[in-house]
């Protein structure tokens, strides 16, 4: 029974491999568009705070 | 920067960790006398069925550190946790009928083992659900809280399933008694995908901690944009 079966292993492995990359992609994504979200906000809180401060 | 150099040596450690298993999954491990190589696919269905126990654990513990403390923190663990749990879970549920129909001869028995894994699955999806639709976040973090917390007792039966009951699923091989166990490539072999997928399953979760941790610190800044403008 060595090679019989073996489509059943390729498959599980190449499942669960595809299924962690496409996983550890998505997080990858997520975070730079939450990094660039919070670094946009900040910039406009920045920008805010020096429009609003009183000038001496 | 810190983060970034323990993320790196982290995802490093995981890849070569992941690299050393396959070595042995596929090299090292003898063949198996009735199965063939089809029962290699132990060498991740096994450590699957680990990361996702781990993963339904960390739902648990967080939730339990936010019942009690109200702590951000925990509430984001434990939604971390959910979203990696889950995804091994999905991974366990996959490669469990791609071995047992070569083996059984079905793709799906419903006995004790496969009938709580599943529900362990639906546990992920409920958490998960709670998470998405409820719309105040308080109120989804409390909910799903005591979800995590009834829903761990599906976790110690599941895994004690095949022991105290008797099952179409294998007998344990890793603390089965004694006449359980597996020749010792075979053993090397397993507990080393066992450490490499819960490698890849605490880096995972750290990634989406992070994730967590940077979409309530949007929130609360969206929140103060907004205050500011009225």
């Amino acid at each position: 029974m060595g090679n019989a079966n073996n489509e059943y292993l390729f498959l599980a492995y190449t499942i669960v491999w595809i299924v962690f990359m496409v996983y550890a992609w998505s997080l990858s994504r997520r975070q730079s568009r939450l990094t660039k979200e919070l670094e946009e906000i900040k910039k406009r809180v920045l920008a805010k705070d020096e429009h609003s401060a009183p000038k001496v | 920067m810190k983060k970034n150099s323990s993320m790196t040596v982290h995802s490093l450690l995981t890849l070569a960790w992941i690299l050393i298993s396959l070595y042995l999954a596929f090299i090292f491990a003898p063949n198996e006398a009735n199965q063939g190589n089809v029962y290699r696919i132990m060498y991740i269905h096994v450590p699957c069925a680990w990361s996702a126990l781990v993963g339904y654990t960390v739902i648990f513990a967080g939730s339990v550190g936010y019942l009690w403390k109200r702590s951000q923190f925990a509430d984001d663990l434990a939604y971390a946790g959910a979203e990696v749990g889950f995804i091994f879970c999905c991974c366990l549920l996959i490669t469990g009928p791609l071995w047992a129909k070569p083996v059984w001869g079905v793709w799906w028995v419903w006995d004790p083992r496969t009938t709580l894994t599943f529900v362990l699955w639906l546990l992920f999806v409920g958490y998960l659900l709670l998470r998405t639709f409820f719309v105040n976040p308080a109120q989804a973090a409390l909910l799903s809280a005591v979800v995590g917390i009834i829903g761990f007792v599906d976790v110690p039966i599941d895994y004690m399933a095949i022991r105290w009951w008797r099952t179409q699923h294998p007998q344990p091989v890793i603390m089965g008694g004694p006449d359980s166990g597996l020749p010792p490539r075979m053993e090397i072999a397993l507990f080393t995908s066992i450490g490499a997928f819960l490698c890849l399953f605490f880096y995972l979760l750290r990634q989406r901690l992070h994730m967590g941790t940077a979409r309530r610190d949007l929130e609360q800044l969206r929140r103060g944009e907004t205050a500011t403008e009225f």
